[in-house]
């Protein structure tokens, strides 16, 4: 079966056209910019064509790490404490809820950190809380469990967790 | 380990009732005989007594939010919108009819449904079970089931100011050899009738 390929985006597309007939100086320029920018982690195979030193590596923020919680910016001395603090949150915003919410502005934040924060939601199902699965999902692109197992928490975890343990994600190092 | 250390697990409750209902007394709850908290299942599965999430699914562009949430019939299934239609509808699925107020009935059972509305809208916000006229036994959200006075929480703005209310005929305890007013009483009379 063939790899999804993502489309470039087309500043990617006109930066690769100009790379091939760049003079060596200019080509150093653009090989710092798609190393360490952010082009970088959104296309790490376009990366990957330049010599990276940093391939593989999780990408942490050069600034002081923040996020946006009751209307105002907070910033961490790490991720744990911004996931520890968005977590909070959301259980705060959903405390006494029978309809849960996806949409909060802490549940799209935490999607928002990324594959580093996929342990962690892994750890939350090994607890029964199921409430992470729409954020693995967005986050990896993966959906486990099969039209038969909605509705039935148990079963839907499970698959989830086997998942965990096949792609490493749990039991490993973070 | 010091008693100050251990962490009460009603927390999240008593701060949730705390913030929303700031009326609560202390005596309002009995917190020795509350449940712990869990997010197995929520007020809905507590109200109609099968503990599971009762939640219907919630999908955005065909993808499923919350695949690990139960709802027993598709049908009644409002994607999206939690319509307190849908519940009346799920609750009924389970032997519930209509039924006018929380009065006690002998041989039934009551439920009460909270909404909010939006527009023509009703939406569900909370499920609980009727313990005579005044009282009502509730399970907060992913929180502790504890049983409050029933007008506890009108004070939660979201959870509403509608009320739907249901009951359901109780196992019928001559079926179930259970013993009843009148088999205690006819057993009286023929004990008598045979001294």
């Amino acid at each position: 079966m063939a790899m999804y390929q993502p489309p470039k985006p087309k500043s990617i597309q006109r930066v690769g056209a100009i790379t091939a007939s760049l003079t060596m100086g200019m080509q150093s320029l653009v090989n710092s910019l798609t190393t360490h920018g952010e082009y970088a982690t959104m296309y790490p195979e376009i990366s990957s064509n330049v010599a990276s030193p940093t391939a593989g590596e999780i990408p942490r923020p050069s600034g002081p790490v923040k996020a946006l919680i009751d209307g105002g910016a907070v910033s961490f001395k790490s991720m744990e404490e911004k996931f520890a603090a968005l977590l909070e949150a959301w259980e705060d915003h959903n405390a006494g809820r029978s309809v849960t919410n996806y949409d909060h502005p802490a549940y799209l934040q935490i999607v928002g950190m990324g594959d580093w924060v996929v342990p962690r939601l892994l750890e939350k199902l090994e607890e029964g809380d199921g409430d992470w699965i729409y954020a693995i999902k967005l986050i990896t692109g993966h959906e486990e469990e099969t039209a038969a197992m909605v509705g039935d928490g148990d079963q839907v975890i499970a698959a989830w967790l086997e998942w965990g343990k096949t792609y490493g994600k749990i039991g490993g190092t973070r | 380990m010091a008693k100050s250390a251990v962490r009460d697990k009603h927390r999240a409750s008593k701060r949730f009732l705390a913030n929303w209902c700031g009326g609560v007394c202390p005596t309002d709850v009995d917190w020795n005989a509350a449940s712990d908290p869990t997010k197995k299942y929520n007020c809905m599965g507590f109200a109609v007594g099968d503990l599971r999430w009762w939640q219907p699914k919630q999908s955005a562009h065909g993808i499923i939010k919350n695949p690990h949430r139960y709802w027993p019939d598709p049908a009644t299934d409002s994607d999206g919108e939690a319509l307190v239609e849908s519940y009346v509808a799920a609750a009924k699925a389970v032997s519930f009819v209509d039924c006018e107020n929380s009065d006690p009935e002998d041989g039934f059972e009551k439920i009460v449904l909270y909404y909010s509305t939006a527009g023509t809208k009703r939406l569900f916000q909370h499920a609980a079970r009727c313990v005579g006229s005044e009282r009502v036994a509730s399970k907060l959200g992913p929180d502790s089931d504890v049983e409050h006075p029933k007008n506890l929480l009108d004070g939660v703005i979201w959870y509403g100011k509608g009320r739907v209310y249901l009951k359901r005929a109780l196992p019928d305890p001559v079926a179930s050899g259970m013993p009843t007013a009148a088999s205690a009483a006819s057993g009286a009379a023929a004990k008598s009738e045979a001294e």
